[in-house]
């Protein structure tokens, strides 16, 4: 009966005892790696928010004490909160005014430069807001700001101050609508054109149609852009810390930053803030999580399908000026301003041939022992973090994708949370938590490690979670049945198929790490600094050139690791 | 290629009616078992509890003398040292290997050599004549060709049985007949013991040795395709194998050898089968078993007097509709019929293919 197929079945007995340890070693290997997570998410996501809590309560000597929060609702915090929230409103608003308009115009119309106009805004959403806040001092300070010096020059006059209010509203905006603007063209680009041209059919005007059917459409984009616009405000550094501070403006996230750099550092008091601080921000991210997520039509449609372009006639220019001027400013021109200061001998004069020089990027990469050593911290820090939120995000991701484990909820919401905590706020648990025994990290490359691992594990695994989504479990089960135990079809068949969300995680964690500022600002030591850090602090001293350069130095290492993910995210292999 | 046997298995998903609900069944050395059924009747989840891939409650799996499964002694072999071959509906192909690796992946596990892998996964090609695809990625292959080196992984290593869920599921019409055959023809060849889950019923006839039909997570019957398409026991089992009309049937006395009941339309006289009298509440027969005429036939009993309501060409056969007494009976006739809608005729129903069912 069995002809040609058949063939010696004497090879398959001597495998099954081999097979039978294999089982055992798989499951004290599954073990392991359970308890791993559980045990870092345990140390390094919970341990902090608990000392966060209970600091709070504390006096330094360690004593308990509701002192700490009279403080917070005396009158001077209450109206640095009123402080942060007008800033955040107004720097919001500008942002939804000058993002949502032009994602209308890139997605909709037959405007000229759009995907100019689409990779300009993915660059500067990628790039960190203190690059453009660095920038606009340079140009816009009252004494030396080189456009002041120009119109010094000509008119005789000093007309510009970047160090008030609406200067610290209008950079923050400039850095801050590429979220409304990324958000809000997708959704445009993705809404479904017959939606429209239905309306059309029945009557409706173009303006009509835009008012009545595609506003309301893309209205929970807008809300979703909008409020992250809003938390995004509410939490970022750059700015206040260049413009705010000089100007005696201070936000949330700068107080925190003076607290912790007066002496000695009022920890306890600080984590009493930060709670407040985080109350503010919960209800932003609340807002996000429950009342925004239901409110999203299915409007999606299948590939291919373009919605058609609005013709602007001779409009189109205009509008292509207007875009382009919000471009110029909020990238091009800041840029620009950059290098060519770090490449001059007297930053103070404009581009002339004589002042030119390298020397500075010479200081900076060869010879500045302080820079030298921001840069191997960063790049020590980064691949630390890339290497443990990628090996932690992938268990994590498979035991909330691949399993039922019956902790895998609270798994997974135990590594969000740091992920919903104002960076700022979070790193004060983690001062709090480290700078004790039994683990004693201040001070140490290890404490930003920690930081770090705990606040990007989010970026490793949601798109990990998405990838494993894809795949089908009949591959991991055909490799059950062909013979491959659980380690091995992980080895041959999980991994594999993950590789290409591995490449783009490792560069985006990569990424997060480069760009990140307020972490390392407050958990830096003098020989643990970042070349963020660096920067901030070459800046405070004054040493303009060297500032411009380093910065010059991170924001090209930003956009190479951010535009080969990008590619690599776009060609995922096996669709 | 070692039997199947299966007893009491219980497998629940949540608290409720389980998924599978007490299933006992015999899957012979070298058949062809299927398991049929409509959606959701626990077919899937029977197979994938043979594979390992879920864990049942209650029950036992033995593969010959091996036990896969026992909730009593607690035995569950891992779905990796069971040596089952499975093909899944979707084929499961991974998309990162091509053909070459797919095939190899279960020989390389079990420590083959380099050079006998190579020479199996030529066979296993001819075998499913794809012998030309040795490099090609899965991606690149249609839907029939990955079906087959679907198939041509799970044979690769001998396992003792294959498993095939919905295996035909996913191709057209005409491919799926096609492959029907090849299908049975690959595995009397091989001589493996096969499973394989269906909810189309003309696959099952071509494929199996014995069809299992299930219900709600239970057996409603099993036998050979011949005995399930002519002797279903139940109303269940005639309606969905096959298209059958069901007469329903009270009264019922002995007659002669045989037994009679009073349909909506008249008496009626059938056989007497091994079923009790009192459990008896249809009569199936199916519409080519119908009898046509356009006058009383006298040489046969149950003749009835209908009216033709509508006639339906069907391509081999044409459909009638006819009303007999109030109820609707479904007949297959030949083309070659003379007749028109509205027409007088009479319909006979020859006792011996009556099948009396239960509810
Ligand atoms: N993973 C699961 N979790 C919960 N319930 C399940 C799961 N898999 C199957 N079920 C339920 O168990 C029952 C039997 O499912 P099963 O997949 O075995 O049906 P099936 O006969 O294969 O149906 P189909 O022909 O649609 O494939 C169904 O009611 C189904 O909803
Ligand atoms: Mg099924």
């Amino acid at each position: 009966m069995p002809q040609d197929i058949a063939l010696p079945r004497s090879s398959l007995s001597g495998s099954t005892v081999l097979r039978t340890r294999k089982v055992s070693a798989d499951r004290t290997l599954r073990w392991l790696l359970w308890a791993c997570v559980f045990a870092s998410l345990g140390l390094l996501v919970l341990y902090p928010l608990i000392w966060l809590i209970m600091g709070s309560f504390q006096t330094a000597m360690g004593e308990w004490t509701l002192g700490h929060y009279e403080e917070v609702f005396s009158s001077y915090y209450l109206n640095l909160l009123w402080d942060s929230l007008w800033f955040t409103f107004l720097a919001t608003v500008v942002a939804m005014a000058l993002g949502v308009p032009m994602a209308w115009a890139v997605a909709r119309t037959d405007m000229p430069g759009k995907s100019l106009f689409r990779a300009a805004s993915a660059v500067t959403f990628v790039l960190p807001p203190l690059f453009q806040a660095m920038a606009f001092v340079f140009i816009f300070q009252p004494n030396a700001g080189l456009l002041n010096l120009l119109f010094d020059d000509l008119f005789g006059v000093k007309p510009f101050d970047i160090f008030t209010f609406s200067g610290l509203v209008l950079v923050t905006a400039l850095g801050a609508y590429p979220q409304s603007f990324l958000l809000v063209d997708s959704a445009l680009r993705s809404m479904d054109p017959a939606l429209e041209e239905a309306a059309t059919t029945v009557g409706a005007s173009r303006w009509r149609v835009l008012r009545s059917i595609t506003l309301p459409l893309v209205l929970p984009s807008i809300l979703t852009g909008m409020n992250l616009t809003a938390i995004h405000n509410l939490v970022v550094f750059g700015p206040p810390a260049v413009i705010g501070i000089p100007a005696n403006i201070y936000v949330m996230a700068t107080q925190i930053y003076v607290e912790l750099s007066t002496f000695p550092p009022r920890l306890e008091f600080t984590a009493a803030l930060s709670i407040l601080f985080l109350g503010f921000a919960a209800i932003l991210l609340t807002f996000q999580l429950f009342v925004l997520r239901r409110r999203s039509f299915s409007t999606i449609v299948g590939k291919g399908m373009r919605p058609r372009e609005i013709p602007l006639g001779p409009w189109r220019w205009a509008a292509f000026a207007l875009c382009g001027a919000l471009v110029f400013t909020a990238l091009l021109f800041p840029a620009a301003i950059l290098v060519s200061i770090s490449l001059s001998k007297v930053w103070t004069n404009w581009f002339q041939l004589d002042n030119f020089t390298i020397a500075h990027y010479v200081q900076v990469l060869f010879v500045h022992s302080r820079t030298l050593d921001s840069i191997a911290n960063t790049l020590i820090l980064a691949l630390v973090t890339v290497a443990s939120t990628l090996s932690a995000g992938l268990v994590i991701a498979y035991i909330i994708v691949k399993t039922r484990h019956r902790a895998r909820q609270i798994l997974n919401y135990l590594s969000f949370i740091p992920y919903s905590i104002p960076g700022a706020v979070f790193t004060v648990g983690v001062i709090l938590a480290f700078i004790r025994p039994p683990f004693v990290l201040y001070g140490t490359l290890g404490i930003l490690a920690a930081c770090y691992f705990a606040r990007f594990l989010p970026f490793a695994i949601q798109p990990l979670s998405a990838a494993l989504r894809q795949i089908d479990n009949s591959l991991l089960e055909a490799g059950r049945v062909a013979g491959a135990g659980w380690w091995r079809t992980t080895r041959r068949i999980t991994l594999p198929l993950l590789k290409f969300s591995v490449l783009s995680t490792v560069l985006l964690v990569f990424v997060a790490c480069l760009r990140e500022v307020v972490s390392a600002i407050l958990l830096a030591a003098p020989n643990t600094e970042t070349m963020m850090v660096s920067a901030f602090r070459l800046w405070e001293e004054g040493a303009v050139q060297e500032t411009a350069a380093l910065m010059v130095v991170l924001l090209v290492l930003v956009l190479v690791f951010f535009t080969v993910a990008r590619s690599v995210i776009g060609n995922r292999l096996y669709d | 290629m070692k039997p199947i046997e299966i007893t009491s298995l219980v497998k629940r998903y949540a608290p409720g009616p389980a998924a599978v609900d007490g299933i006992s069944l015999l899957a012979e050395q070298g058949a062809v078992t299927t398991l049929l059924g409509p959606s959701g009747c626990g077919k899937t989840t029977t197979l994938r509890c043979i594979a390992g891939l879920e864990t049942p409650d209650e029950g036992e799996i033995r593969m010959g003398e091996q036990v896969l499964f026992s909730s009593r002694s607690r035995v569950n072999v891992p779905s990796e040292d069971r040596n089952i071959g499975m093909v899944f509906q979707n084929y499961a192909l991974w998309p990162h290997m091509s053909v070459r690796e797919n095939i190899g992946f279960g020989l390389a596990l079990r420590g083959w050599s380099r050079s006998r892998i190579i020479e199996r996964i030529r066979q296993v090609l001819d075998l499913v004549r794809l012998g030309d695809r040795i490099d090609a990625m899965p991606g690149h292959l249609s839907g029939g060709q990955q079906q087959r080196i679907a198939l041509g992984r799970a044979l690769a290593y001998n396992p003792e049985v294959l498993l095939l869920d919905e295996p035909l599921a996913n191709l057209d019409a005409r491919l799926r007949e096609e492959m029907r055959f090849e299908l049975r023809n690959i595995q009397e060849r091989t001589g493996v013991t096969a499973i394989c889950v269906t909810h189309d019923q003309s696959e099952a006839m071509v494929l199996s040795d014995k069809i299992v039909v299930m219900r709600d997570g239970r057996i409603e019957q099993e036998g050979a395709p011949r005995e399930i398409y002519e002797r279903p026991r139940t109303e269940f089992t005639a309606r969905f194998i096959g298209l059958s009309n069901l007469i329903g049937i009270s009264g019922i006395e002995p007659s002669g050898n045989g037994l009679r009941g009073r349909a909506a339309f008249g008496e009626i006289v059938f056989p007497d089968g091994t079923m009790e009298t009192q459990k008896i509440a249809k009569l199936s027969v199916r519409p080519e078993d119908v009898v046509v005429s356009a006058t009383r036939p006298d040489s046969l009993p149950n003749a009835f007097p209908a009216e033709i309501k509508t006639l339906v060409y069907q391509g081999e056969t044409v459909a009638m509709f006819a009303d007999v007494g109030g109820q609707e009976i479904r007949v297959h006739v030949g083309r070659g019929l003379e007749a028109a809608e509205g027409d007088r005729v009479f319909l006979a129903f020859h006792p011996s293919r009556l099948v009396p069912v239960e509810a």
